[in-house]
């Protein structure tokens, strides 16, 4: 019975499915049929092609893959290298993210990747906090978090001491006199990580410092810029400091955010203070390129600026 | 030490028990047999040094080496020459008869507690027939630890002491003597002296503080004292040069001197007011008098001192005159309606003009400062009033002249009034939700209790009120139309009407009655009605005010929300609105966050659902957008968390993020979100990317050129660039842009086509560059500046490069684009690899020698704790391990001299017997050389 199932699956898998039956496949293969297949093995055809598409149908077939790596010995090359072409801004909005993130999380856990792939993973997540909302920044820290602690090796990406760094504060404040240590010094401003770069061994990540974490410190969402200082501390010593746990922050949103924000009791209520208060709500000052005239003479004016354009359709 | 103590003790015992023994017979017996050996004279020598020696050790100087030696033989007596002795057995026997363990007890106490012991079992005996089964083995063993309980000694009469002590008290000595003798006994003597010696230090340290205190206050009588002799002698000094009268000339001028300087300020200030107060001042004729001193003198004879009266008041006071000042005036007022209201302007203007009067006639001290704003604002409203009678007279004059325009503007007022009426309804349901919210809320906070609960007031009258509003509101409508038919005609009429503004106003409770006083007026009127609100309402009257004020601060801020909403729109009295809405929350702070949070969580849910229904554009409407605005206003939008604006910035940064751009109108708003969300985190300088995004997106959509598909995939799916294109790429040439106004664009329904202008564009792109620039300037500093902007100025460039770019907006966009770039280059110069890790400062080594007070030669002054204390560990170890190796040394010496001793023994009796034998023999010997044989054997038998 087990067998014929499969069978059928497996010939049901194999016929070129269009885009939406494929999501939905995917969904929910994972969910239901691994663990109930016969041999799982004619189904990584399945999930192998559809990881290869790339956006949201690799992200939700990768959590099978997962399973059929870990318990069923697949072996799958360039992994690694998809799962690095996945890290889009658009995967921080998509529906499945919390899923995605986790098993992100567990196929970076070995300790035996290579130095260069996990930071280059480190990097790129720290790139991608510059543009996603600040539920995707929480979890890109904690996934840094983890990422530093389990590679030692790569934590000069947010601690660098070379022997250079004292010459080269040095060598600046020369630069400032005489400009001879321009040459050493723009090397080590310029960020020679390349983001467009889909393969992770040439993305140059080691050479990189996680500038962008910095930047989050400044971040307008308290929880945010509080998380950062997990960062600081010396995540290299593996018995003072503990993993995060990602299922944590994985299903965050602005909502989640925003109903933490909200259930905070109102202890004081500080308020702005002016010199002379403010008599009118949009001062054109603070608004460069916007006007804010009365309703007669703006509407005039709306009338004009309309009128010749209509003229000039009409022509 | 305590060892020895100890030893010393049972020294000494057996020493009284030696004196005792001697009058006791038998015991004295029992003792001889036990004597202990004489006093080995090596014993009683101290090894002790002659002579000090400079720098050497003085530790462990005093000691009895003899007797260490033999206590130490003593002890291996004890310990290792018993095991040497059971080693070569296989068996042992253990004695456990009563008190045979006991070293102290002597044979005969042994004999007596052994009978004694007998006794009591035979007494004890129920029936003579019941045999002891094993329990005496069992006091046997227990006999040790338990003795002194079972010990019925005092009890019984001593058998045969009472003849050798005496009557007196004997048995009771004696007992006292075994108790002393026993060995439990002695350990509690010990831990009695122990106790003891706790006691001492105790008692010691208290006398020291004791003593301490006392010292103190000794010595601070002492100083009390000196003090006072000081003082005595310092008076009896001073009386002496007073009489002497060398100091007189120098005393009184200097006196009044002073005193001139601290009036002169005071009188000057009153003269002024005294001027103003009474005219009748008398004129001082100062030029005759050459003196100053005099002269001040004498006009200070005729100042009128100051009178209590003028003393500052306080803000409670202030607020009760202008209450009072009002009510006077609404007392005038209604007198006037009744006599006659033709003159009522006259009048009122000069009630004002003797109010002002009579203002300044107050007292100098009142500064006046907390309601000078409200009088120019009547003053204001009465010359407005007369402006505004003769503008509606033009219109009536240009309204006659067009029929048509009166209809449309008929229309528009009735679409106006219907307008409002929804929106009412609109901000009614949303409160009466924020009801619901309010009692979770006030589940949660109890502490807060009081504040929540007026909150809670504040709504439920609405929420009670809801269906009386909706009854309410029709019946308006009609009104209003009614109104408007007649508007032209009835106008002036009407304004005569509304000249009067009561004074004292009591604090609206509800939207309705709010709208009751302010209809139909105008926007400096309803300023007006809303400043007398607040004044006659003042929470600094009465407790009780809060809560009205509370209530009437709900309500403004609804008016507000619905006049932003209201077409088409009053921005001037929108403007107006603000001050006193933000004066306001001054005084209720707390309420005025709450109320913001409610209206920011209801928003918030709101744009949830529209955003799932995906109907209409989910952007912020300018309700939203003028409350957000007003709340960054009243609270400081700097603060790292801060309990509204926080939320506000995170809902405005989601507008952003999640809303879908379908139309030019969406561009607008959210651009304009963009350089809201500017100046709120300009003072902070804090990151907001959803911001640089969203302006990002825009840009790409109004270059040309198609982006390389890796920079589209940086893109969110909601945000298409596809759809976006044809909302912002200029396709004609624009002779000149002008500044794109905010309030014709939300005015505009979404399909207008305002929005598919060139012109709009190009002036939404001016305003993007602008937001752009200002983001610049203010990220400057941020260390992944370059990564974030770079992109963005490639696109500025790309922009500035295209054909139909009108020239303006080129210029605009390449200098953002420089500015990025110098920026960056700036970055990539001067940044350093990050170093976020926590270190420790390092202290500076410091090279001055350190020297050591009190040094004491062989001491150890390493700075290093761990070493010091691991160096300690080692030494310890080795004495450990030479003591060890020399305690088994001494072991075998003594075993081997066990051994020996042993051996001799042995070859003694060898000797011995084969002495005998050869004794034996050779008398044999003899015996049979000369012919004796037995003979002698015999004799010797």
């Amino acid at each position: 019975m087990k067998v014929k199932f499969t069978n059928a699956w497996i010939s049901f898998l194999r016929l070129p499915l269009p885009l939406d039956i494929y999501k939905e496949v995917s969904l929910t293969s994972n969910l239901e049929h691994t663990p109930v297949l016969y041999d799982c093995t004619p189904c990584s055809d399945f999930l192998t092609r559809s990881y290869d598409i790339g956006g949201v149908v690799s992200v939700m077939s990768l959590s099978s893959l997962f399973i059929l790596m870990t318990k069923h010995g697949l072996e799958y090359p360039d992994f690694y290298d998809k799962l690095y072409a996945l890290l889009v801004p658009s995967v921080f909005m998509a529906k499945h993210r919390a899923k995605f993130f986790e098993l992100l999380d567990s196929c970076l856990k070995s300790p035996l990747l290579p130095a260069y792939l996990a930071a280059a993973f480190t990097k790129r997540l720290s790139r991608l906090s510059l543009v996603v909302p600040p539920s995707g920044a929480m979890v890109i820290i904690a996934l840094i978090h983890n990422l530093l602690r389990r590679h030692p090796s790569i934590n000069c990406l947010v601690h660098r001491v070379n022997e250079t760094s004292n010459n080269n504060s040095e060598a600046e404040r020369d630069s400032v006199d005489n400009d001879d240590g321009s040459g050493t010094s723009r090397r080590l401003g310029v960020d020679h990580f390349d983001n467009e770069e889909s393969n992770p061994v040439k993305s140059n990540a080691l050479r990189s410092s996680l500038w962008e974490v910095d930047n989050l410190r400044h971040h307008y969402c308290p929880h945010v810029s509080r998380f950062v200082e997990s960062l600081e501390t010396d995540l290299t010593v593996r018995a003072k400091t503990t993993e995060m746990n990602i299922k944590d922050f994985s299903s965050g949103s602005y909502a989640t955010i925003f109903a933490a924000e909200i259930r905070r009791r109102v202890k004081q209520v500080p308020l702005g203070f002016y010199k002379m208060t403010p008599t009118t709500l949009f001062s054109e000052s603070d608004f460069g390129g916007w006007t804010f005239k009365c309703e007669e003479e703006a509407s005039k004016q709306g009338d004009e600026s309309s009128s010749p354009s209509k003229r000039q359709r009409t022509e | 030490m305590a060892k020895t103590q100890n030893k010393a003790h049972k020294n000494g015992s057996q020493k009284k028990k030696g004196n005792k023994s001697k009058r006791n017979g038998p015991t004295a017996v029992a003792m001889k047999q036990k004597a202990p050996a004489a006093d080995n004279p090596f014993e009683t020598i101290w090894s002790r040094r002659k002579f000090d020696i400079l720098g050497r050790k003085r530790k462990g100087e005093e000691r009895r080496v003899g007797l260490s030696r033999s206590k130490a033989i003593d002890k291996r007596k004890s310990t290792l020459l018993k095991d040497y002795e059971r080693s070569t057995k296989s068996s042992m026997f253990v004695d456990n008869r009563i008190g045979e363990n006991n070293d102290e007890l002597g044979e005969f106490d042994k004999a007596v507690m052994r009978s004694q012991r007998e006794h009591k079992m035979k007494l004890g005996k129920r029936s003579k027939y019941n045999l002891s089964d094993g329990e005496e083995d069992d006091f046997g063993t227990s006999a040790l630890g338990s003795f002194g309980e079972r010990d019925d000694f005092e009890d019984e009469v001593p058998f045969d002491d009472e003849d050798d002590y005496g009557e007196q008290n004997g048995g009771k000595k004696k007992s006292g003597i075994l108790r002393h003798l026993n060995a439990p006994n002695v350990g509690e003597d010990g831990t009695t002296e122990a106790e003891e010696n706790i006691h001492k230090s105790k008692k010691e340290v208290m006398q020291e503080i004791i003593l301490k205190s006392k010292h103190f206050k000794a010595e601070k009588a002492k100083e009390k004292e000196e003090n006072e002799k000081l003082m005595e002698e310092l008076d009896k000094k001073f009386t002496s040069l007073e009489q002497s009268k060398v100091l007189s000339p120098l005393i009184e001028p200097g006196k009044s001197a002073l005193k001139a300087a601290v009036n002169k300020i005071i009188p000057k200030d009153e003269d002024k007011n005294n001027k103003l107060l009474t005219a009748k001042k008398p004129e001082i004729p100062s030029q005759e008098q050459p003196d100053y001193y005099d002269k001040l003198f004498s006009e200070m004879v005729f100042d009128i001192r100051a009178r209590p009266s003028d003393r500052t008041k306080t803000p409670e006071e202030i607020a009760q005159d202008e209450r009072e000042r009002l009510e006077q005036l609404e007392e005038e007022r209604q007198k006037r309606m009744v006599a006659a209201e033709d003159s009522s302007d006259e009048d009122n203007g000069d009630t004002e003009m003797a109010s002002n009067q009579k203002r300044q006639s107050a007292s100098g001290d009142d500064l006046g400062d907390s309601f000078s704003v409200e009088e120019p604002g009547t003053r204001k409203g009465w010359v407005d009033e007369i402006l505004e009678r003769e503008e509606a007279e033009e219109d009536d004059a240009s309204e006659a002249e067009t029929g048509e325009d009166d209809e449309g503007s008929e229309e528009e007022s009735d679409e106006d009034a219907r307008d409002k009426a929804q929106s009412l309804k609109d901000w009614e349901q949303s409160d009466d939700e924020n009801l619901d919210t309010d009692l979770e809320e006030d589940d949660d906070d109890d502490d807060d209790d009081e504040k929540i609960d007026d909150g809670k007031k504040v709504t439920e009258p609405i929420g009670v009120k809801r269906s009386k509003k909706s009854a309410v509101t029709k019946p308006a409508e009609v009104n209003d139309e009614t109104q408007n038919a007649k508007k032209n005609k009835t106008t002036s009429e009407r304004r005569s009407v509304q000249l009067d503004i009561p004074f004292l106003i009591e604090a609206p409770k509800s939207m309705e009655e709010l709208c009751a006083l302010i209809d139909n007026r105008s926007n400096s009127d309803i300023l007006v009605v809303v400043n007398r609100i607040r004044a006659s309402n003042a929470i600094k009257l009465a407790a009780e005010n809060r809560k009205k004020m509370q209530i009437f601060y709900g309500v403004l801020l609804q008016y507000f929300a619905v006049l932003a909403n209201k077409k088409p729109l009053n921005f001037e009295l929108l403007n107006l609105l603000v001050k006193p809405l933000m004066e306001m929350s001054l005084e209720i702070p707390y309420f005025s966050a709450i109320c913001a949070r409610q209206r920011i969580l209801k928003t918030r849910s709101q744009f949830c659902e529209s955003i799932k229904s995906q109907e209409g554009s989910c952007w912020p409407s300018l309700k939203t957008l003028s409350l957000l605005r007003l709340w960054s206003m009243i609270f400081p939008c700097s603060d790292f968390r801060h309990v509204v604006m926080t939320p506000a910035i995170l809902l405005m940064c989601e507008y952003l993020m999640r809303c879908p751009i379908s139309s030019g109108r969406d561009i607008a708003v959210g651009s304009f979100l963009c350089s809201m969300v500017l100046s709120i985190t300009r003072d902070s300088r804090k990151f907001c990317p959803e911001a640089i995004i969203f302006l990002r997106t825009l840009l790409m959509a109004a270059s040309q050129r198609l982006p390389d598909s890796h920079q589209e995939s940086q893109f969110h799916p909601i945000r298409e660039l596809k759809e976006l294109r044809p909302l912002l790429n200029i396709r004609d040439d624009v002779p000149e842009i002008s500044p794109a106004s905010f309030l014709s664009v939300m005015d505009m329904p979404e399909d207008s086509s305002l929005f598919a202008s060139d012109n709009f564009r190009a002036s939404v792109l001016i305003t993007v560059i602008e937001n752009l620039k200002g983001f610049v300037e203010m990220y400057g500093g941020l260390s992944s500046f370059p990564e974030t902007f770079l992109p963005i100025s490639t696109l500025l460039l790309g922009l500035a490069e295209q054909g139909n770019m009108p020239p303006g907006l080129q210029e605009k966009s390449k200098e953002v684009a420089l500015l990025i770039k110098q920026k960056a280059d700036d970055h990539h110069l001067l940044r350093q690899p990050l170093q976020i890790r926590k270190q420790k400062p390092v202290p500076i080594k410091l090279l001055t020698p350190k020297f050591e007070e009190n040094y004491v030669k062989g001491r150890d002054y390493d700075p290093d704790r761990e070493r010091v204390e691991r160096k300690k560990l080692k030494k310890e170890l080795r004495q450990e391990a030479k003591g060890a190796a020399r305690e088994l040394r001494k072991d075998n010496y003594f075993l081997l001299d066990v051994k020996a001793r042993e051996r001799a023994l042995r070859e003694e009796e060898k000797m011995e017997a084969h002495g005998k034998a050869k004794a034996f023999l050779q008398e044999q010997e003899s015996a049979f050389k000369s012919g004796q044989l037995g003979k002698g054997r015999k004799r010797r038998r």
